[in-house]
């Protein structure tokens, strides 16, 4: 069985931000931090335990980005991932998530993957489209948000259960080959492993340029990025902690909420 | 049946869920100054009842879409559903509720019609005739413009962010019902049924204050600081983020957020939370809401009632000790 893991290097949230001077992207300078995103962390740990539940099981991940993204291929290898694919991109701003999964779609529609994972969402544009875009553009079936996935496959099938608002899931079952978006908490991602970082350092990713895949039109054009209109609704409290801690504690108290 | 803006409603065994009204106040603003042609769509198994309530709630044309495959959410089969009925209203915008699921209709209409995709839609703005849309990026801390580069556009809409307005009338007239039914196959994607995640108490609905932390604590043993704090009040509880739950430092039923729970106490604390919409979603109707992070930039300080730029990890210890100070005799 073969698996596709899509991963996303993304900047780090806890960074400050700004935004760059054409307006269309963040400001990427040197103090930016970038890392793996979150959610494909998931994904990935999810592709290695199906690998020790199941014989014959390679996984590959899969990046779309400029040379810095190699660090989350470095990172997926060192968890234990077979090899590492960097479509490797020249610009370093956004990309559209059309042009993204064009690029991964293209990439798998040459391989035979049984199952590709990817984060549910990234935590940068927050769009939640590559995913269920790449499965569009692969003609497989896809599921969303998965919190627990059961594989089967002598009968060609995956079951999951999808996270869905209000405490509720849906039980689904696909046929395989088939894409999963992977919802965080459905594991615990584990730490690299030394034989595999060392592996991570020596091993050669497999890098493709993004000129060898069609991506088609741009459908959206980004006009601008700006910080949120400043809410007029707080207070940003003042003074040492423990002056800020009094006024605090004098506001609870008039509201009876203390002990 | 021409149409601009057709809406999509989300139903669950027959029964619009309640966010889909929201469908429809977005695609007031959306065509606010020029009429605009609305056309809801309900999926389902057996609809005819819950269409003819949604014409006459709202006022507007319902087309209801009947397959045996789509008594709970089956966003391939709807996606197919859709694609004659785009053909032939040919809408400039198919709106959605954000949600995954929404996102994946979204994404397969968009590959099979070439039509923009834009997500988890906040707000509109329209000085020229074209709308153009604005949506969070970084857990909230810039907000992009978009605009389609094509004449027909997929959207979602982010919940919440275009609830029902109070005063809305209810509409003279009913809007026309037609009820169609699908007879398309599915295609590898069987939905089997829904289930509860586990509930098992209310601690969270009857406290008076919460005190919630995030990713902000940094260490699963610091959560005895958020106990600490919120051991200060009368009426008291933990909640957690999501992030803080996935790790398992709290269980499932101290979530607060979209896949979690809705609190509306008198006041919550929010200690060590960016402020990423999916978790002030859950707690944004509190009564008083005070917010602990290191990180000014942080989105929830935007909805916060007092801001506080200090680590929880020092600043609660100091909260606990001044208040046996003030007021522990």
């Amino acid at each position: 069985m073969n698996i596709l893991v899509c991963i996303k290097q993304v900047p780090d949230l806890e960074s400050t931000l700004a935004v760059n001077p054409d307006a269309n992207w963040i400001l990427e300078n040197d103090t930016l931090k970038f890392r793996i995103n979150h959610f494909d962390e998931y994904a990935l740990e999810e592709a290695i335990l199906i690998r020790e539940s199941f014989p014959d099981v390679t996984i590959d991940a899969v990046s779309v980005g400029p040379a810095r993204a190699d660090d989350v291929l470095k990172h997926a290898i060192s968890v234990g991932i077979q090899d590492g694919i960097h479509i490797l991109t020249e610009e370093t701003g956004y990309l559209a998530p059309h042009a993204t999964a064009s690029l991964i779609a293209g990439y798998a529609a040459s391989k035979s993957y049984d199952l590709i994972l990817a984060g549910v969402m990234a935590e940068d544009d927050m769009l939640y489209q590559v995913g269920p875009m790449t499965a569009a553009l692969l003609d497989i079936p896809c599921a969303t948000s998965v919190v627990k996935e059961a594989l089967s496959p002598e009968a060609g099938i995956v079951s999951v259960e999808c996270e869905m608002e209000g405490g509720m899931t849906e039980q689904v079952e696909l046929t395989l080959p088939a894409l999963l978006t992977i919802q965080s908490g459905i594991n615990q991602p584990r730490y690299p492993s030394l034989s595999n970082v060392l592996r991570a350092n020596s091993q050669k990713r497999i890098v493709i340029s993004p000129d060898t895949i069609a991506t088609g039109e741009q459908r959206e054009n980004v006009l601008s990025l700006a910080l949120p209109e400043k809410s007029s609704k707080g207070v940003m409290l003042e003074g040492t902690p423990a002056e800020k801690a009094e006024t605090l504690l004098k506001l609870f108290h008039e509201k009876s909420l203390l002990k | 049946m021409q149409t601009d803006i057709l809406l999509i409603a989300e139903t669950i065994e027959n029964e619009l869920t309640p966010l889909s009204v929201e469908l429809v106040t977005f695609a007031r603003k959306l065509f606010s100054k020029e009429p605009s042609r609305l056309l809801m769509v309900v999926p389902g198994q057996k609809v005819r009842q819950a269409a003819e309530r949604a014409a006459e709630n709202f006022g507007i044309p319902v087309l209801g879409l009947e397959n045996d495959n789509l008594q709970y959410p089956n966003p391939p089969l709807l996606a197919a559903g859709l694609q004659p009925v785009i053909e032939e209203t040919a809408p400039s915008h198919i709106c959605l509720l954000h949600s995954t699921r929404g996102c994946q209709t979204a994404t397969s209409l968009s590959v099979k019609t070439g039509a923009a995709c834009i997500t988890a839609v906040e707000s509109i703005i329209q000085e020229t005739g074209q709308p153009i849309f604005k949506r969070s990026l970084f857990n909230g801390k810039l907000v992009m413009s978009l605009a389609p580069a094509t004449s027909q556009t997929v959207l979602t809409v982010l919940p919440g962010a275009f609830s029902q307005v109070e005063d809305e009338e209810t509409p003279a007239d009913a809007g026309e019902v037609e009820v169609r039914k699908m007879d398309i196959p599915s295609a590898g994607f069987t939905p089997k049924g829904m289930a509860e995640m586990e509930q098992s108490d209310n601690a969270l609905e009857e406290a008076d204050v919460i005190v919630s932390g995030g990713r902000g604590i940094g260490e699963e043993e610091n959560i005895a600081l958020i106990k600490d704090a919120a051991a200060i009040f009368s009426n008291g509880a933990v909640a957690g983020s999501r992030t803080i739950v996935d790790m398992g430092w709290l269980p499932y039923q101290r979530q607060v957020g979209e896949t979690g729970k809705t609190v509306a106490p008198r006041l919550y604390m929010a200690c060590g939370i960016s402020g990423a919409h999916q978790h002030v979603v859950g707690m944004k109707n509190s009564q008083q809401i005070v917010a602990v992070n290191t990180d000014p930039q942080a989105v929830i300080f935007s909805v916060s009632d007092y801001g506080i730029v200090e680590d929880l990890k020092t600043f609660l210890p100091i909260l606990v000790e001044k208040k046996k100070e003030m007021f522990d005799s």
